[in-house]
């Protein structure tokens, strides 16, 4: 069993086989779908998902054991990252780390009928949209987070908090008492 | 109104959950699989990777490349595409032709939706084109019941003005704030030692990892501006409280319980620090949102323009008696563009319609925040959510997230929607008479007052802009808000 500090070592690569990719995607292409879904334009998702399904077997000795989801949706932000770049592919490996949120949907592409909801996440900051995002429709929390934004954990619960409060002040703004 | 209490969070929360888009949603999995394979070829191939290991990077940059031009060359502006599409099922409204708009099963390519490349572009792509229809069309349901909320809406102008004018517009230059003196300035005012250092996009002082405070300065088009210190963080405590609410208060120990700052001293704190960090204070109306047990927000908005500003610029402090907890802003100076013309209400309110402006197309979405959302919304979501809590609840979501907010019943959506049925149907719905007119119900608005305010637009290349934009209001108390300088002044060409 690898330990859970950093990527499989080259044994566990090596044992990564059909089968576990076979169990990966059983697992969370679903995931990875709803993931694209909520912030990609329609059309595009089912290539986006299939992308970085396809990444996740080249890459399959980078994916952590017991965190394969979060790492999924991570590779899936650069993936929607380098879908918005202009026609300038870049290695996925390459794409620096999100910090700042980049790789966030705009919410020009958030394809919400709650219009309420809608104008109180386009008052947030990409960054803030970003976290939020994660939390409440991939359920992130936690070291899953943290793997997902790509910072450490003290860090993902800090902009979690923020971000929150700050939802909280746009809705608050936006609901008559 | 209780802003920063765990009911305040729990209403927001939960229906950002509610509203998730791929409620619902059921993708064609065995398509997927396909389209991995056409992209890695058989696993079983007797070698690791699909095309031996050392290709691997260059063919992912192929594929992705190739995806990219094909699409950026079928329709220019990312914005546009989904704006013709969206628009197109949600103005027009008639589901016969909001399919054919936005490009049914049949058509591969071949519509301004699907992207104007060839298929010979990309290797991949080109093996399975049927995968990539027959997985669309497997979900074109769901785009429908995703979209029925927001179309099959008209609106009406009524006692609106029809005369054009001009207003002015502002723009943000956070040049000056994104360099190491700045930061570090900002730092000082903070009492936060350490010097600035700019990685991946952002300048810090301060790490995560220390547990200390934190300042960042975000490389960004409005100097975006992050600041926290977790040793005074009023959260903690009503995050526990929400985690056991049935608690006995008394053996909750967060070990960290805050209070908040009256609302005086919280501005005085706020203004210090701006003030040390080289901001002037009498540039922004300051005001505060009614204290919480833990913490008080304050708020400062630039004195620009006539109306309100959405939250792009300003700044909003968190402060408790134990000093500032949090702090967001823009450190970008804001100068002025000149004056635009400006449509008249009445216009504005066409463009409502006008999928140039309409929702989610580019940034310039109108906004409805009526209080009772459409009928047709209601139920639309409705059901999208049920699906959702049968799907989500036992699925990939953490078991963190389901323990976090007990508050909230498996039917998240549902439970706060005010629908109409709260028992479970017993009998089967009245079957249709042949020759009966169909249902087919389309929401009217009437807008009968507008506010000119400001909106922020983010423009192609990054930057961030304040432009004037209309805000409408109709007789059911929801407002809507639409970019308003005029055709003359906006650059339609695709990025």
């Amino acid at each position: 069993m690898t330990d859970h500090d950093g990527p499989a070592t080259v044994a566990g690569a090596a044992a990564r086989s059909d089968a576990w990719f076979e169990e990966l995607f059983a697992a969370h292409a679903g995931a990875v779908h709803r993931y694209f879904l909520r912030r990609a334009p329609r059309d595009d998702v089912d290539d986006l998902t299939a992308d970085v399904l396809a990444t996740a077997w080249r890459r399959r000795a980078d994916v952590p054991d017991g965190h394969e989801l979060p790492w999924l949706y991570r590779t899936a932000g650069f993936v929607l990252a380098n879908h918005r770049r202009k026609g300038r592919p870049i290695p996925v490996e390459a794409l620096p780390d999100d910090v700042d949120g980049e790789y966030a949907a705009d919410p020009a592409d958030l394809v919400v009928a709650d219009t309420q909801v809608t104008e109180a996440l386009a008052a947030l900051s990409v960054r803030d949209r970003h976290v939020l995002m994660l939390h409440a429709w991939e359920g992130l929390d936690g070291e899953e987070l943290a793997a997902a934004l790509g910072i450490g954990r003290g860090g993902a619960a800090a902009a979690l908090s923020r971000a929150r409060a700050r939802l909280r002040t746009a809705w608050d703004e936006r609901v008559s008492a | 109104m209780s802003t920063d209490g765990p009911e305040g969070t729990d209403e927001a929360l939960r229906r950002l959950r509610a509203a998730d888009p791929a409620a619902g949603s059921s993708p064609d999995l065995d398509a997927l699989r396909l389209a991995v394979t056409a992209r890695v070829g058989e696993l079983g191939d007797g070698h690791e990777g699909g095309n031996g290991n050392h290709e691997d990077t260059e063919h992912d940059d192929e594929l992705l490349g190739a995806r990219t031009r094909r699409t950026a060359a079928g329709r220019g502006r990312r914005g546009l595409l989904v704006a013709a599409s969206v628009a197109a099922l949600a103005v027009f409204g008639g589901g016969g032709y909001a399919l054919g708009a936005a490009g049914g099963p049949q058509d591969d390519g071949g519509t301004t939706v699907a992207g104007g490349g060839t298929a010979g572009d990309s290797s991949g792509e080109a093996a399975d084109p049927s995968v990539a229809s027959e997985a669309f069309g497997a979900d074109m349901t769901q785009a429908d019941r995703m979209f029925a909320g927001y179309g099959r809406t008209e609106f009406t102008a009524a006692g609106l003005s029809t005369d054009g004018s001009a207003a002015e517009a502002y723009g943000l230059d956070p040049t000056a704030a994104l360099t190491t003196e700045r930061v570090a300035q900002f730092a000082q005012a903070l009492g936060l030692e350490g010097e600035p250092v700019l990685a991946d996009g952002v300048w810090a002082v301060g790490s995560w990892e220390a547990g200390g405070p934190v300042l960042s300065v975000y490389v960004d088009g409005t100097a975006s501006t992050s600041y926290t210190d977790p040793s005074v963080d009023p959260w903690l405590c009503a995050e526990i409280e929400q985690i056991e609410p049935d608690a006995d208060s008394d053996s909750i120990d967060c070990g960290n319980e805050q209070v908040a700052a009256g609302q005086d001293e919280a501005i005085a704190a706020a203004q210090e620090v701006l003030t040390a960090a080289g901001v002037d204070v009498d540039d922004f109306n300051w005001s505060t949102t009614e204290p919480g047990e833990h913490a008080t927000n304050v708020v400062a908005t630039p004195s620009i323009g006539a109306g309100s500003l959405d939250g792009v610029v300003g700044w909003q402090f968190t402060v408790t008696t134990g000093g500032i907890a949090s702090i967001w802003g823009s450190l970008a100076d804001v100068y002025s563009l000149g004056t635009y013309d400006v449509v008249s209400p009445t216009e504005a309110v066409a463009r409502l319609t006008d999928p140039r402006f309409g929702a989610f197309g580019g940034g310039m979405m109108p906004f409805a925040a009526a209080q009772d959302g459409p009928a047709i919304a209601r139920d639309g979501s409705a059901d999208a959510a049920e699906g959702s809590a049968a799907e989500e609840s036992g699925g990939e979501t953490a078991p963190d997230a389901a323990a976090q907010e007990p508050a909230q019943a498996p039917g998240v959506g549902p439970a706060d929607e005010p629908v109409d049925s709260g028992e479970p149907p017993t009998a089967a719905p009245v079957p249709a008479e042949p020759g009966a007119p169909i249902d087919w119900p389309v929401q009217q608005v009437t807008v009968n007052g507008s506010e000119l305010v400001l909106m922020s637009v983010h423009q192609n290349d990054g930057s961030v802009v304040l432009v004037p934009a209309w805000r409408l209001y109709d007789t059911d108390g929801g407002t809507w808000t639409v970019n308003a300088v005029a055709d003359a002044g906006l650059d339609f060409s695709a990025e």
